[in-house]
């Protein structure tokens, strides 16, 4: 297995986005946080999560991990925004679970697990903000997320009060030697495309795959006043 | 030794002993809230401020008597939360938070504005004010005092019959179909939390037009109420219209009628969104069904489109006429139809050279709702854009025509009783 991460501030002054990873024998757990609520509270958050669930993963692995790791994780959450009086403190949510050669993610809000084959993307989660639900009523096309005026309103965070689980989790699937997957931001998806992404992916390292998007990344924000967080984990299950 | 009675901030009586109401039962140490303004503080020389009644984002709104009336009424203030003030002050402030303030409280007067032009049309449903001014560096606005409570409250305890519940939409649907059609008005926050109910079963839409939260909290998450918002209301990019409150409306009736909230519009749009509604055994009549069901369609533009049709279909009254317009000449559309021609012997007669002798013929089907155009021209018709000739289609209210030669469109529309 070969991983990399990288977080970078864009031009903002605190960085909100928390990541991850444990390798424990033939398992291993992947977070990726990106927080909201403004004022800092944001990285109280996503930090809150991320160290939720990979403490859950080292201590306390059962057979329903996602389920019961990321439950755990809201409540811990709901408490600390009761404690510091604080409703504002959420988070998105972003985590892979790989257990031999068997995989399974869950997420919630609009950062993506991208999954590729063979340098190829097989899937990407679908975001929970208004944007991608614009795209399922058919009101724009699945290339006008990125820069809609809706784009960065929710449907659902982690530290928001839910009926009823408000994750989405994948179903288990088998992976092998040329899967690859990508856990990332916002702020990272938004100014490349997925083009760029299975471009840099070809024939490369993980870390020169996150080097490559990372300068497209770059480029991009250049001619932005207020980029976002940018943070990704680049995986490659074989090499 | 008696104690001396003083005025009650309650109730306004004068029997209050300075700790216990001996008429409503006030004690002195209830309903603190830290912000608010005093007891007995006089605003615009004539509202005597008694207890606060609730605090939301924006501001506080308090139970007074009107000094003038001797009425008891319900003063809001503009007061946001989010700032943490003590009292307004605002050569205390800095300049960020003078801006702020400012660019809420133009939204309170809005609302204000919004709430005093209701009030000019007398309506007996919907909660109107009476009176705004500014004072204390902010601004108020006051409205009557409604002693009553909230149909979320009531059907927790009670399921209202339906005879109950269609009294009661029918009243506030005609005054709220009123809003849309004359004053062109939404009011965009519709559910069991906004009905007020008093002892007399009078019922009140309140809050029209209320500023929702402005403070970064929840920048991020959508600001509504889940359970009655429909889709259009989760998009900046979406327009809305009466049939945004027809939706509201209709999904506050579902829920009072089967105790159970209809799924958030966007999980009715991932799971599929002409899934039927599932009614959870509500003995409810059909066509009540069927009214319910069409409001609640997601799709805006296949939804009911306005309050007074959701009332016909409710009220299983639904009469539609149909009407052919063209210029300022209406034409009602009987079973024979509305024939178009050159020649005279036609309901529209367009001396065109373009325009075929019996050029075509509009009629309605009421079993399916929809408009039956049949072309017999030369030069063909142009039904909502598409080429029409030699033949005959059926098209869903509103149709635009366009004749060959001829400027002025024709429109065909439904309207309901």
């Amino acid at each position: 297995m070969d991983v990399q991460t990288s977080t970078n501030l864009g031009n903002r002054l605190g960085n909100e986005d928390a990541l991850g990873y444990k390798i424990i024998d033939d398992r291993a757990l992947f977070v990726l946080c990106d927080g909201v609520g403004g004022e800092s509270h944001g990285e109280v958050a996503s930090a809150l999560v991320k160290d939720s669930l990979l403490d859950d993963f080292a201590h306390h692995y059962t057979k329903d991990f996602l389920d019961e790791a990321i439950l755990h994780a809201q409540e811990r959450l709901l408490e600390k925004q009761k404690e510091e009086h604080e409703n504002g403190m959420k988070t998105t949510l972003t985590v892979l679970l790989i257990e031999g050669h068997v995989a399974q993610y869950a997420h919630v809000g609009d950062s993506r697990i991208y999954h590729f084959e063979k340098d190829k993307i097989v899937s990407r989660t679908m975001d929970h903000s208004v944007a991608q639900m614009l795209v399922l009523s058919g009101d724009i096309k699945e290339k006008q997320i990125r820069n809609h005026p809706d784009r960065s309103a929710l449907l659902r965070v982690m530290g928001m009060e839910w009926d009823e689980p408000a994750y989405s989790k994948s179903d288990r699937f088998s992976i092998g030697d040329e899967s690859a997957f990508l856990l990332c931001s916002d702020g990272f998806w938004e100014p490349i495309t997925e083009k760029v992404m299975m471009k840099c992916l070809k024939k490369h390292t993980c870390k020169e795959w996150l080097d490559g998007m990372n300068e497209a990344i770059e480029k991009k924000i250049k001619k932005i006043n207020n980029a976002d967080n940018y943070s990704a984990i680049a995986l490659k299950i074989g090499e | 030794m008696d104690k001396q009675m003083k005025r009650c901030p309650r109730c306004f009586e004068m029997s209050f002993d300075g700790e216990v109401c001996h008429k409503c039962g006030f004690e002195s140490d209830m309903t603190r809230l830290g912000d608010a303004l005093p007891y007995f503080t006089v605003l615009h020389d004539r509202y005597l401020v008694g207890v606060p009644l609730g605090q939301g984002g924006f501001g506080i709104t308090y139970k007074c008597l009107d000094q003038k009336t001797n009425k008891i009424v319900v003063v809001k203030e503009y007061f946001p939360k989010f700032l943490n003030l003590e009292r307004v002050d605002l050569a205390e402030m800095s300049p960020d938070a003078v801006g702020k303030f400012k660019h809420g409280q133009k939204r309170f007067k809005e609302e204000a504005d919004l709430l005093m032009q209701l009030s000019r049309h007398g309506f007996q449903y919907i909660i109107s004010a009476f009176d705004s001014f500014d004072e204390n560096g902010t601004s108020y606005y006051v409205m009557d005092y409604i002693e009553g409570i909230s149909l979320k409250n009531l059907s927790k305890q009670y399921r209202l019959s339906q005879e109950d519940l269609l009294s009661i939409f029918d009243k506030i649907g005609r005054e709220l179909d009123t809003i849309h059609k004359e004053l062109h008005l939404l009011h965009r926050d519709i559910s069991p939390d906004n009905i007020l109910i008093d002892a007399h079963l009078h019922p009140m839409l309140i809050d029209f037009g209320a500023a929702k939260s402005m403070d970064d909290e929840n920048a991020f998450t959508v600001v509504l109420k889940k359970h009655y918002a429909p889709l259009e209301q989760y998009s900046k990019t979406k327009k809305q219209g009466p049939y945004t409150d027809v939706y509201a409306l209709a999904a506050t009736y579902y829920y009072l009628a089967t105790g159970h909230f209809v799924l958030e519009a966007p999980e009715r749009l991932m799971n599929g969104p002409n899934k039927p509604l599932d009614f959870h055994g509500a003995n409810l009549p059909d066509y009540v069904k069927k009214a319910l069901e069409k409001a609640l369609v997601i799709k805006p533009e296949q939804r009911t489109q306005s309050v007074a049709e959701f009332l016909a279909n409710l009220e299983n009254k639904a009469q539609a006429h149909a009407y052919v317009r063209i210029g300022d000449k209406t034409y009602k559309v009987e079973e024979q139809g509305i024939r178009i021609g050159r020649n005279e012997d036609n309901d529209i007669t367009l001396p065109h050279h373009q325009i075929t002798k019996h050029h075509m013929k509009i009629t309605y089907d009421p079993t399916l709702d929809v408009f039956v155009i049949t072309d017999h021209s030369t030069n063909g018709t142009f039904v909502n854009g598409s080429f029409l000739s030699r033949d005959t289609i059926q098209v869903k209210a509103p149709v635009t025509i366009n004749l060959p030669g001829i400027l002025e469109e024709i429109k065909c529309e439904v309207e309901y009783e």
